[in-house]
């Protein structure tokens, strides 16, 4: 039974995409068939982190409309062989999307494709496309960053999640939420710049499932197509990993949540 | 006072949920509660209701920006009332009416023509008399009249978050769980929160005085009682700010209080 995780935020910019890439690459590298469908149509991205904008050739909507096959839009990742990737079209809008049609991906992602997980990577919002990435999720990563506008809409999010997925109008078990922090910067909540992690937890009280240190290595490897899980020495990097063997079971210590100390070689040849 | 704010609520049993062969259908009617103003009018004297509302508008504007409100006319029945006009100063107030209730039959028919819905219920029986206010703090809230059947208390076990609403028409709310900001919890009843209240609370909605807000930790937007309500734009003093904490009513004022177990409230100007 194939599991399929939204990963959304309410707010942009806080790193659904960059998440749903290294989560979508991170359970590909451990083994299991996924998809990652991008559902931000009008304004795709998906595809350029990922690095495989050069080999879209037909695109989500036009599965859903019938005007293509999804084996022919569905594009398989080079560096990993159980990763695919579902791009979103560039030209239409969110009203390209359809339940029905998303319905009917998704279960052929499953059963003829055989994926083991389906990330959906919604767009910002809480309009038609944010609510169509969210609707059939089985689990959701809510990705926000430690302030306190991403952290309210990650809070309204929570609430659609709540009331409007597939799960909650069919009163099935309620969608499992996780909670991503991105762009944590250890410094600047150690002087009271950005919330905490406690503070977060406060007011959203669901489990964190990992938190992403702010790096500069982020931007340079979307710039250059990589999901940046792949980047082993980064420490976002390890974080993702981490969040990832968190996701399948295993029980790590949440890291890179103090200001790295420097050593006494680089304080004194800089950095 | 011409115009109060209460809450009203409307039920529709009729759905239509009928599917035929699998296709989506392009248009589902369900039944649904929805809250809304009403204004009930005790004057037909538009000039009059025009510097009232406008007064209140500016008081909240972003509670009444947008808002839908229903129009109550038991009180000025007997009275002549342009309507239209009526309507149309509401909507020059950034309100929305959506309706008309307890009015006459020329009211009624007034209201049609100029486009409003027709709105049963929420026709005042004779309210007992307010109990007089008291010298010294009431040792409880004592129920002014004992209702016909016992208020149902609803529980809410799960956080209400930003931009969800949780609602009691029919008595208390009690919230196990936070109420973030941006959200709302509204009772005809008490409302508690046994959490951090930090959206908005509206206790006896439905005009009932004696209700109350009660929270273990007051942070609240707004709070307001049978219709008497305040903003929290400020920070409140240091002995309610996220502390156990009671909003109670006396004559037109809100008290917001610390909730000290055995000790005697003081009052204090919140």
């Amino acid at each position: 039974m194939a599991k399929t995780i939204v990963v959304t935020s309410g707010k942009g910019g806080v790193g659904k995409t960059t998440t749903s890439a290294s989560f979508a690459a991170g359970l590909a590298l451990r083994g299991h068939k996924t998809a990652v469908i991008d559902f931000d149509i009008g304004l795709r991205n998906l595809d350029l982190i990922l690095g495989c904008e050069r080999r879209v050739v037909y695109d989500f909507v036009n599965v859903i409309n019938g005007e293509a096959k999804l084996n022919q839009a569905l594009i398989k990742d080079k560096r990993l062989e159980n990763l695919y990737i579902l791009p979103a079209s560039q030209t239409r809008d969110k009203d390209a999307l359809t339940l029905d049609g998303v319905s009917k991906v998704l279960h052929d992602l499953q059963h003829e494709f055989e994926c083991e997980y389906i990330v959906c990577d919604s767009p910002a919002g809480i309009e038609k496309g944010a609510l169509m990435a969210l609707y059939f999720a089985d689990e959701a990563i809510v990705v926000t960053n430690p302030e306190v506008s991403s952290v309210r809409d990650s809070d309204r999010i929570l609430g659609i999640l709540a009331a409007k997925s597939r799960r909650a109008v069919e009163e099935l078990e309620p969608v499992k939420e996780h909670l991503l922090v991105a762009r944590y910067d250890s410094r600047r909540v150690a002087i009271g710049e950005m919330l905490s992690l406690e503070d977060i937890r406060g007011i959203l009280g669901i489990p964190i499932l990992g938190v992403i240190p702010e790096s500069p290595g982020v931007l340079q490897a979307s710039n250059i197509g990589t999901p940046i899980i792949l980047d082993d020495e980064n420490p976002a990097a390890q974080a993702y990993s981490d969040m990832v063997d968190r996701f399948l079971g295993e029980e790590l210590p949440l890291r890179f949540l103090e200001p790295e100390k420097r050593g006494l070689l680089k304080r004194l040849f800089g950095s | 006072m011409s115009s109060r704010r209460e809450f009203a609520m409307h039920d529709h049993s009729s759905s239509d949920r009928s599917r035929s062969g699998g296709e989506q259908p392009a248009l589902t009617i369900r039944g649904a509660s929805v809250t809304l103003q009403v204004a009930h009018l005790a004057d037909a004297d538009l000039a009059r209701i025009e510097a009232e509302l406008a007064a209140k508008v500016s008081q909240a504007a972003g509670l009444f920006r947008d808002a839908a409100i229903v129009i109550d006319l038991q009180e000025v029945q007997h009275l002549d009332l342009d309507l239209r006009s009526l309507a149309r100063l509401f909507r020059t107030q950034g309100l929305i009416p959506v309706g008309v209730r307890n009015g006459s039959a020329a009211h009624h028919a007034a209201a049609q023509a100029a486009g409003l819905a027709l709105l049963q219920g929420g026709r005042r029986v004779e309210r007992a008399p307010a109990p007089a206010p008291p010298e010294t703090p009431p040792p409880a809230p004592a129920p002014a009249a004992p209702p016909p059947a016992a208020p149902r208390s609803r529980l809410v076990t799960q956080p209400v978050r930003s931009g969800q609403r949780a609602f009691n028409a029919a008595g208390d709310l009690i919230v196990v769980a936070s109420v973030n900001t941006g959200a709302e919890v509204l009772a005809a009843g008490n409302v508690h929160v046994y959490g951090p209240l930090r959206g908005r609370a509206m206790a006896g909605v439905n005009g009932d005085t004696q209700a109350r807000i009660l929270t273990t930790c007051m942070q609240a937007e707004l709070v307001a009682i049978a219709g008497v309500y305040r903003s929290i734009e400020s920070d409140l003093p240091d002995e309610v700010r996220e502390k156990p904490a009671q909003v109670f009513l006396e004559g037109d004022r809100l008290f917001i209080e610390p909730l000290a177990a055995a000790e005697e409230p003081q009052r204090k100007k919140p």
